[in-house]
């Protein structure tokens, strides 16, 4: 792991065996890492084949299997470890805690997760009689014994359970922390922002994840018991897996979008030289965005028939709330400051703004029923979540690299790269998904490898899958400025930006108990306070 | 530093691709139903242009009114971190937003989903792997697909232009759904279960289908054709659909 | 000022390891819950339920209860004797806590024997497999971790009452116990 950081160890082995909570979270992030650009290969399959109208170079069955794994990888392998990972190095660090509470537990659960996704990569590469290719949701009937006979559901089913088992631990292990390990004076209303959407992340994890097990548990009794409870003729329902499903399913996307806005809020604040706005409004904000999350699951169901669709209309509409309340703090925070915009840290984080905006915005659009009857399964809601996903969560964790890589390295990425990263990324992004809005709107239906010669839908695919092309070459000047600046990127010092919370008091990288001496904690911010005494509040 | 333009962009584009009429590039469509949709798309697509507009403005402006320069002083200026009125400002309004937008398609909902008691024409729809069996089981009249593949429209199904067609829809296998575009509309097919809907078709033509809902090898091939024609022309091709056997018996 | 951060440790008030139980507990109960809810969406679902042919009878897995309830009480004396530091007390009700969950298990897989369906005759059959199944599961970890608590007794651990790990198994314990008197009234009194 250390050739990936240049982090300096005493060994490979040491990493293998480490407990500290600083090496995991490396360990989650760059792994992590690793399977977005695997990920991302498999999009650019994708939009390889989807250029063009009629089949270019994969068989129907070879391209379900390729976008079951690039949405299995990206949600279950990438989003939400690496916010795992930012958690794990971060909030002891935030709250002036040595380690996590459960330092072993925590490196169990890091394995659980590396050894669920090789399963996961197994069930798509190498597995017999078919690989898994039912979509990242793995709706029976077709993902039952008859229809995917392969035991790559099986390896799918395995894969997926040890990543959740690792989140749920991860989730136990930061909220014991981050409520029991404070330093002296850190309060529950000193908490860092990242450190508070971190809490609430945990709490998803814990609640939402075992009815995924449940749903995964019963659809291997369905494979490989002959079990009944999704099948019809044995007097089950497909639908009640689709509940099961999707209850972990939209907490889910909160996990993959909380931790983010922690980043963005600990950044902007940061470049913008002044304390977040209206910080006691925020942490109420995600409180709700926690509450509410685990009761709009079923929008993604309006199509069934089955539930009650105002009802999780109106649930999902209020979520709006809350989220807009952080985009004005967000703005608050900017207002009369002085800002520092063109630190890559920083336009990565204005880029989630503007992405996640219109993630959000289409979020209350697909939460309309009568809508939805349009947009379900279509390249409308595509392009919703890759809005919200790539535009916005991805942004954040590429913001999160920039910020944090020197605190985890002691060195500097450097900044002209990664303003030519931004422009890239963020231009390629909007080329791809922007024409799939149009796409969905046209009548065109998600997970086909094929579609019909008409002038209305081969531009914008053309368009997208040239904008992968832009990406990718944002993608690679990123690695390239990363694997360079590892060794010879330029010494950091403790604090390069004048950080506001605990973890810029300490040396980069961070000894291995973290500190050596704590300042006092007065407020939120107690690095800066410790700079600047005429800054502390009264 | 020319570089904000980057982030002026995407919303130009947005303006760009929605100026295009009333329908901000949605289609427009050939039910009643469908209709209704798009009214309810008008009303959210303004809605989305006004808070995302203001909320860009927001940041951008932010962004470049107080940017830091050169001849800024060191050091921090003003420190705010809260005001109560403009919070609750700001979350006031947007309850009032979603509360509109609720009541809007909450009652586009209710018509949409509306099932009157005696439908004109009823069509009893089951999805398979891949293909579709369509039966008008009061007329004796069924179409079914044949086996899909890419140069394959699937099969042809007529609804009577200003009639009530009531659509039973169901699945004989996995889970499907029967999506026409130009309708605006789509209903899933779940095995065990029967989805109800209803179509008034109000604009003649004839609209590609599709499945929505991710069923296999064939997804994307498994399409099919719905044509609106006036009543007359509907009892017409019932009685041409008759002549060439495509009946229940 | 500046303070040390060893100084976290005296604040700390609540054990880690008890809270951390609490929210493991806590996602299991969501798991069970999800169970719970997948079989009462199928009993509304269908129209004869249990199914017919499904003969339960109530008295052997009734049995079965009062084994479970009556472990608790005996894990319960066990942990007491361990705060007061009586660790061959700890030592003999945890050995009574462990076979009495032995025998539990033993008479479920009896009353698994007398059923005249299985996982594959029904949805019914599957669920009630899957929820009897997964908290049979349940019962067979918490013997590991009696035996694992009579391990570290005989390597001397437990002294002056220093149990916190065995507070926590109970809390399991006790949790796998009440889990089991909801299935029990769901699946075998309720029906
Ligand atoms: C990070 C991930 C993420 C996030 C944050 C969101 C956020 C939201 N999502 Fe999204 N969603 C996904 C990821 C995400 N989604 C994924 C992966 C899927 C598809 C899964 C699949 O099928 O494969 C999906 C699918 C999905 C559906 C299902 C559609 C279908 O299957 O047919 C719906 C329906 O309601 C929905 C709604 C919403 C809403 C209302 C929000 C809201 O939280 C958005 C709130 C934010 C804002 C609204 C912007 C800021 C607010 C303001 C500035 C205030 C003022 C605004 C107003 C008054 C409007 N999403
Ligand atoms: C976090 C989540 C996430 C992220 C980041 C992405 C990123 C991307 N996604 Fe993904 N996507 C999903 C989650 C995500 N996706 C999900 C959940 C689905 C649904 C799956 C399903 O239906 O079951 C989906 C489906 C999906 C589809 C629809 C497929 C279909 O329905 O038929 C498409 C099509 O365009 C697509 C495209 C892309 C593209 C172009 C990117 C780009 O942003 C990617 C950018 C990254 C790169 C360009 C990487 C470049 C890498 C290199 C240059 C190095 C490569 C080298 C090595 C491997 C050594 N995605
Ligand atoms: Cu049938 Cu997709
Ligand atoms: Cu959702």
């Amino acid at each position: 792991m250390s050739v990936f950081t240049g982090v300096r160890s005493t060994g490979p082995v040491s990493w293998l065996t480490t407990t500290d909570h600083k090496r995991i979270g490396i360990m989650y992030c760059v792994t992590a890492f690793a399977f977005f650009l695997i990920g991302g290969a498999l999009a650019g399959l994708i939009r390889t084949e989807l250029a063009r109208p009629d089949l270019q170079f994969m068989e129907p069955n070879t391209y379900n299997g390729v976008f079951t794994l690039h949405g299995t990888i990206m949600i279950f392998l990438f989003v939400a470890p690496f916010g795992a990972g930012l958690m794990n190095y971060l909030v002891p660090l935030q709250i002036g805690a040595p380690d996590m509470a459960f330092p072993r537990l925590n490196a169990t659960s890091y394995w659980f997760f590396a050894f669920g996704g090789v399963l996961v990569l197994f069930s798509g590469f190498a597995s017999q009689g078919g690989g898994a290719s039912m979509g990242w949701y793995a709706y029976p009937p077709l993902s039952g014994p008859r229809w995917s006979p392969g035991i790559g559901v099986d390896l799918w089913i395995f894969g997926v359970g040890f990543a959740a088992i690792s989140t749920m631990l991860t989730g136990i292990n930061v909220l014991t922390t981050a409520f029991l390990m404070r330093a002296p004076g850190m309060t529950m209303w000193r908490l860092p922002i990242f450190t508070w959407n971190a809490i609430v992340t945990s709490l998803l994890g814990v609640v939402a994840f075992p009815p995924l097990l449940v749903a995964a548990s019963l659809l291997l009794f369905e494979r490989r018991l002959d079990g009944l409870v999704f099948d019809p003729l044995g007097g089950g329902d497909p639908v009640i897996y689709q509940h099961l499903f999707w209850f972990l399913g939209h907490p889910e996307v909160y996990i993959m979008a909380l931790p983010f806005f922690g980043v963005v809020t600990e950044i902007i604040p940061v470049f913008s030289r002044k304390p977040l706005f209206g910080y006691v409004g925020f942490v109420l904000a995600t409180m709700t965005i926690g509450a509410y999350s685990v009761g709009v699951w079923a929008h993604h169901m309006y199509t069934t028939g089955a539930v009650n669709n105002p009802f999780f209309s109106a649930m999902s509409f209020v979520i709006a709330v809350p989220t807009g309340i952080k985009f004005f703090n967000w703005i608050g925070t900017m207002w009369g400051g002085r800002i520092r915009w063109s630190h890559p840290a920083m336009l990565f984080s204005v880029g989630f703004l503007l992405n996640f905006l219109v993630g959000g915005v289409t979020g209350v659009i697909v939460a309309s029923a009568p809508l939805d009857y349009h947009f379900n399964d279509s390249y409308f809601l595509v392009s919703h979540f890759h809005y919200t996903l790539m535009g916005g969560s991805v942004f954040a964790i590429f913001a999160a690299i920039y910020f944090w890589f020197p605190k985890m390295t002691g060195r500097l990425m450097r900044e002209r790269l990664g303003r030519w990263a931004f422009a890239f990324l963020f231009t390629g992004f909007n080329l791809t998904f922007w024409p799939q809005f149009v796409l969905g709107m046209r009548g065109m239906p998600r997970r086909v490898p094929d579609y019909p010669s008409d002038i209305d839908l081969e531009i914008p695919n053309l368009v997208s899958s040239f904008g992968v092309v832009i990406m990718s070459i944002g993608v690679l000047i990123f690695l390239w400025d990363w694997w360079t600046a590892r060794r010879s990127g330029t010494p950091a010092g403790p604090d390069p930006w004048d950080g506001r919370s605990l973890e810029w008091s300490t040396s980069s990288p961070p000894p291995e108990h973290n500190f050596t001496e704590l300042p006092r904690i007065r407020s939120v911010s107690p690095t800066l306070d410790t700079k600047h005494p005429e800054l502390v509040p009264p | 530093m020319r570089r904000w333009l980057l982030a002026v962009a995407p919303a130009m584009l947005a303006l760009a691709s929605c100026s295009d009429g009333t329908t901000f590039g949605f289609p427009d469509a050939a039910t009643e139903q469908g209709r209704r949709i798009v009214d309810v798309w008008g009303v959210f697509m303004i809605a989305a242009i006004v808070v995302a507009g203001i909320v860009y403005a927001g940041i951008l402006w932010s962004l470049l009114r107080y940017r830091r320069r050169r001849t800024d002083p060191e050091g921090y200026g003003h420190q705010f971190h809260a005001n109560v009125p403009i919070e609750i400002a700001y979350t006031a309004v947007p309850i009032l937003i979603i509360i509109g937008l609720f009541l809007i398609s909450y009652d586009a909902d209710r018509d949409i989903r509306e099932l009157h008691p005696d439908p004109d024409v009823v069509l009893e729809a089951t999805a398979f792997s891949w293909g579709w069996r369509f039966e008008y089981p009061e007329l004796g009249v069924v179409v079914v697909s044949p086996p899909a593949t890419r140069a394959e429209p699937g099969p042809e199904i007529v609804l009577p232009l200003d009639r009530i067609t009531r659509v039973r829809l169901t699945s004989a296998d996995v889970i499907h759904a029967f999506w026409v575009p130009s309708f605006n509309f789509k209903m899933d097919a779940i095995p065990g279960r029967t989805n109800e809907f209803e179509l008034t078709p109000v604009e003649e033509g004839t609209y590609r289908g599709v499945c929505a809902e991710f069923c296999g090898i064939q997804h994307a091939y498994m399409t099919f054709r719905v044509t609106s024609a006036s009543p007359a022309e509907f009892d017409g091709w019932i009685a041409e659909q008759r002549a060439v056997g495509a009946t229940t018996g | 000022m500046a303070t040390t951060p060893g100084a976290a440790a005296t604040e700390r008030r609540v054990s880690p390891l008890l809270f951390g139980t609490v929210l493991f507990l806590a996602s299991e109960l969501l798991f069970f819950g999800s169970l719970f809810a997948a079989y009462f969406a199928l009993r509304a679902q269908t129209v004869t339920w249990p199914p017919e042919g499904v003969q339960l009878d109530v008295v052997v897995p009734a049995i079965g209860t009062v084994l479970l309830v009556l472990s608790s009480v005996t894990f319960q004396v066990g942990l007491v004797a361990g705060e007061r530091g009586r660790r061959s007390g700890l030592r003999a009700w945890i050995a009574a806590t462990l076979l009495l969950g032995i025998v539990f298990l033993g008479v479920q897989i009896w009353d698994y024997t007398r059923l005249d369906f299985d996982v594959s005759s029904h949805a019914y059959g599957t669920i009630f497999y899957a929820m009897t199944g997964f908290h049979g599961l349940h019962v067979a970890a918490g013997i590991v971790l009696m035996l694992v608590i009579l391990g570290r007794l005989a390597q001397g651990a437990y002294q002056d009452g220093r149990v916190e790990s065995v507070h926590a198994i109970g809390y399991y314990w006790h949790f796998v116990d009440v889990v089991w008197i909801a299935l029990f009234a769901t699946l075998y009194l309720l029906r």
